[in-house]
């Protein structure tokens, strides 16, 4: 038995032990924390506000209604911001992340394809399923994990923030899922997907039964048997991998209409709420089951109780991965989304909130659409609020998503509406001008402007009626996706993405027919002589205002997903929704008449972004690579050569 | 059953009120002490204290015998069956005080959950009332009215859902409040309280009307008339907060009664 001094004695050696040991480690770690190029600037703050869609021709017609950027305007500088090729946000936002045009970064167009099977895929990140499994019966055991694979190439600016001890957090920055960098406080942006793995799928409800049943873009409508009180509704989940069919999940949501009001009880798991005809009803949280109760995974939604009668009618939002519970990682560390959450309440944590996908699809009205917008922009202003009061010191990048997203509902017919969407932007831009002073610089930047999208260009048709594509037979043209039709031995180009054409080239493309060299400079300059002569059936008008060859417009030798051709057309035209997955219709110009009315996927000098300023900005033409390398500059941080961009100030 | 209820409520909102402006931790120290000390009392009078002592000493007399005769693997398996038996054995002298333990804890902890279970209604937060009729709902029949105390908005009509018999509205308290909701068909009244806003409180979320159920919801004296069966508030879910972590009640509760029923076990000359 050891006694009392045998005891003390034992003790005092563990503290000498546990002591060597913290100071050793503490040895190990030094270097980790505060190694590498420790700036001289760490007090200083910068605030940069990134609002998508920021248009600088609405600004200068609407100064005198927007106080606090008329201010930053006079008291600063304002710019128009140069944008990408093309000018899509996910191109023109990697840029701000890695300072490098499309070809350095690796992100020409929101859809990228398969060079050899002309299979189209997300630009931005894909999720992959695990790659080692054990079938056991009907259940798939992985033994390796998921991953999110990021497409983008380049590093982000803000690891070289952190790494030189500058405080950095990065508010759902788009193009930045899963997000990046250790030491930073992130919360991953447009790309951020639902929980179906899309970038936001709603469902509609109703029992109308002259309304069609199916899968549409963005979402799903679902036809109801007739009831006469009372009936179930299955919100669908993600999908079950761990059974081999891959299942949807599923909660069932039960709904109780009052026999006479207009009023309905809704039961989900073991709680209730009630809505009115016309009311939306705050965040739900749900459990989709796995492995029964053993494993599930929490996802979030809201409903819209759209009417009772004569039709029933319920919008359901895209189930959102839940903040508090994330089923795939969205923020930096993974405990920041749950701080947020707890901060600020439940909130959107898909890339693009907006449901401008239910407002094309008639499932909500423009005015339904508004509220749900607002709705938006209200999380977002209290996610601002909450990094507002706690910023102390380096780096605070927010992005805001209103601008764009309303402003292709809106833009050119409802000017009023998106006025106001600006309006609650200056007043989030206002709040942020509070905070400057001699060591803080407050940067509003947008990524890209806009403009009317009146007549859609089927640019396959255009192709097929100037002889660049063949199909099998000449009267199989239609909405058909993936170029179904298409006789690859006699097809020299196609397109795929919105801006986005390609040469049916020999060795990279499935029976491609175009060789290198030669042959293919022919190619593009026949398909520049063509397009740019092509005109608008209905009057005339030119449709494509200039063709941009990669290898010649970009830095950087781009890689075998990007476009050969970016196509630049010019305002009121864009390319049709069919054009994107490889539809060849009919006709080859058409009147848009979609509520998506608004647009910036054209030529670039057409939609210039914003740069307003709390200083002077020195340079003449700033661009968008300029933001990256003057955040770096200004906290004294060296800047990597591959960045092309050059100090604003 | 009411009286007993009540005598019940009394006890709990009394002890557990204590302080409860300050902090909710202090009135629920207080009864897991209490309740720590009670264990201990009826463990003490209804187990056999002898019999208790004499197996713990002999489960520590197998273990040190296994630790002393390791290299010998006939005495090793013949200690580790006898501590096998001697473990159902100490079970089996467990059983009794437990029986005697079990009905009052479990009543206890049906009205601490009233009390620690939820918190009232937050200010301007919403939230569901329902009315469970005792038989089906005819689409004819008059939806009963509901009458509101100052300080709580009725914010929907009711919503009869007729297949289980229910009527369920949505309601919003603007401010403080500690009143009865009331509900009107004809000449007949039910009432059911109603609470928003801080502190902690004794909640009752279901006033029932039958015996059984008034076992298990006995946050209110129960419904005279045999129309309803029961009423309901969906109060939101509370934990309880204490240096930094918010936990379920009923973990503080298990931890703070076990310590302090350890802790004075020798002062009341209790083994276990």
């Amino acid at each position: 038995m050891l006694d009392q001094k045998d005891v003390s004695g034992q003790k005092g050696r563990v503290i000498e032990r546990f002591a060597a040991a913290a100071a050793g480690l503490c040895a190990l770690l030094l270097p980790i924390n505060c190694g590498g190029p420790v700036t001289n600037d760490v007090g200083k703050r910068i605030i940069v506000l990134g609002i998508d869609g920021m248009d600088p021709k609405f600004l200068e017609r609407h100064w005198d209604q927007l106080p606090n950027l008329d201010r930053l305007r006079r008291e600063g500088d304002f710019k128009p911001l140069a944008t990408t090729i093309p000018p899509q946000s996910p191109v023109a936002w990697s840029s701000v992340i890695t300072g490098l045009d499309p070809g350095g970064h690796g992100i020409h167009d929101f859809i990228h394809r398969d060079p050899y099977t002309r299979r189209p895929f997300m630009s931005m990140a894909e999720t992959a399923a695990a790659d080692r499994t054990l079938e056991i019966a009907d259940w798939v055991i992985p033994l390796s994990s998921a991953e999110v694979v990021r497409h983008r190439r380049g590093e982000p600016f803000w690891p070289l923030l952190t790494a030189a001890g500058v405080p950095a957090s990065i508010v759902r920055m788009p193009a930045n899922f899963p997000p990046m960098g250790e030491g930073t406080r992130s919360l991953s942006g447009m790309g951020t997907p639902d929980m179906h793995g899309t970038q936001g799928t709603f469902t509609f409800f109703t029992d109308d039964p002259g309304r069609e049943a199916g899968a549409v873009s963005g979402g799903r409508i679902v036809q109801l048997s007739a009831f006469h009180h009372s009936t179930e509704l299955e919100i669908e989940g993600p999908v079950n991998s761990f059974r081999k069919e891959q299942p949807a999940t599923s909660a069932v949501l039960t709904v109780n209409c009052d026999p006479e009001e207009p009023v309905v009880r809704f039961d989900l798991e073991d709680r209730s709420f009630i809505l009115e005809e016309g009311e939306w009803s705050g965040w739900l949280r749900v459990n989709f089951p796995l492995i029964g109760p053993l494993q599930s995974v929490s996802g979030i939604f809201r409903v819209f109780l759209r009417q009772v009668r004569p039709r029933f009618e319920l919008y359901v939002t895209p189930v959102n991965i839940d903040p508090t519970s994330p089923a795939l990682p969205i923020s930096m560390p993974p405990s920041y989304s749950t701080e947020l959450a707890d901060a600020i309440g439940l909130f959107y944590t898909q890339g693009m909130a907006e449901d401008t996908s239910a407002l094309r699809k008639g499932a909500l009205s423009l005015d339904e659409f508004l509220q749900q917008s607002h709705s938006v922009l209200d999380e977002t202003r209290r996610m601002l609020r909450y990094e507002l009061a706690r910023f102390e010191s380096g780096l605070l990048f927010f992005y805001i998503s209103s601008v764009d997203q309303n402003a292709h509902m809106l833009w050119g017919r409802y000017d009023d509406e998106l006025l106001e969407i600006y309006r609650e932007t200056d007043k989030m831009v206002g709040e942020a001008m509070a905070l400057i002073d001699g060591e803080t610089t407050l940067i509003v930047m947008s990524d890209h402007g806009f403009e009317r999208f009146d007549r859609a260009v089927h640019l396959n048709t255009v192709l097929l009626r100037t002889g660049f594509l063949t199909l099998d037979d000449p009267r199989n043209t239609g909405d058909a996706e993936l170029f179904q039709h298409v006789d690859w031995s006699r097809t020299r180009a196609y397109s795929m993405g919105i801006n986005s054409l390609y040469i049916n080239r020999l060795g990279r493309e499935e029976g491609g027919i175009v060789a290198e060299g030669e042959e293919t400079e022919q190619t593009i300059a026949a398909l520049r002589e063509a397009l740019l002569a092509f005109r608008d059936p209905d009057d005339g008008a030119q449709v494509i205002e200039e063709l941009y060859v990669s290898e010649d417009v970009f830095e950087t030798l781009p890689t075998e997903f990007a476009p050969d051709i970016i196509v630049g057309y010019r305002p009121p035209y864009r390319s049709s929704w069919q054009t994107p997955l490889g539809g060849v219709p009919g006709k080859t110009v058409v009147d848009n008449d979609e509520a998506w009315i608004g647009d910036h996927c054209i030529a670039p000098q057409y939609v210039p972004g914003v740069l307003l300023s709390s200083r002077a900005i020195a340079l003449e033409d700033p661009g968008l690579p300029d933001v990256p390398v003057t955040l770096l500059k200004e906290f004294g941080v060296p800047v990597p050569e591959d960045m092309i961009g050059r100090p604003l100030f | 059953m009411d009286i007993f209820n009540s005598l019940l409520r009394t006890l709990v909102s009394g002890i557990c009120g204590l302080g409860a402006d300050a902090h909710p931790m202090i009135g629920l120290t207080l009864i897991s002490i209490l309740t720590g000390i009670g264990m201990l009392w009826v463990f003490g009078k209804t187990s056999d204290q002898e019999a208790v002592s004499r197996t713990k000493k002999r489960l520590q007399a197998y273990l040190l015998e296994m630790r002393l005769f390791g290299d010998d693997i006939s005495l090793v398996l013949s200690a580790q069956k006898k501590l096998i038996t001697g473990n159902f054995r100490y079970l089996g002298l467990m059983m009794r005080p437990m029986l005697f333990l079990t009905v009052p804890l479990l009543l206890l902890l049906i009205h601490l959950d009233g009390f620690y279970g939820a918190r009232p209604l937050p200010i301007d937060e919403r939230a569901v009332v329902t009315l469970q009729a005792a038989g089906r709902l005819e689409a004819n029949a008059p939806v009963p009215e509901l009458l509101a105390p100052a300080g709580v908005h009725i914010e929907t009509a009711g919503v009869r859902v007729m297949e289980t018999g229910q009527v369920s509205w949505r309601i919003r308290a603007e401010r403080p409040v500690e009143g009865s909701l009331t509900f009107r068909q004809g000449d007949t009244e039910w009432t059911k309280s109603i609470a928003a806003g801080e502190p902690f409180r004794y909640l009752s979320i279901r006033r029932v009307s039958g015996l059984w159920d008034a076992l298990w919801h006995g946050g209110e004296d129960r419904l005279s008339e045999d129309q309803v069966e029961w009423i309901e508030i969906r109060y939101p879910a509370a934990e309880v907060p204490f240096a930094g972590i918010e936990l379920h009640w009923l973990v503080w509760f298990f931890v703070i009664s076990m310590l302090s029923a350890y802790l004075l076990r020798g002062r009341f000359g209790v083994t276990f």
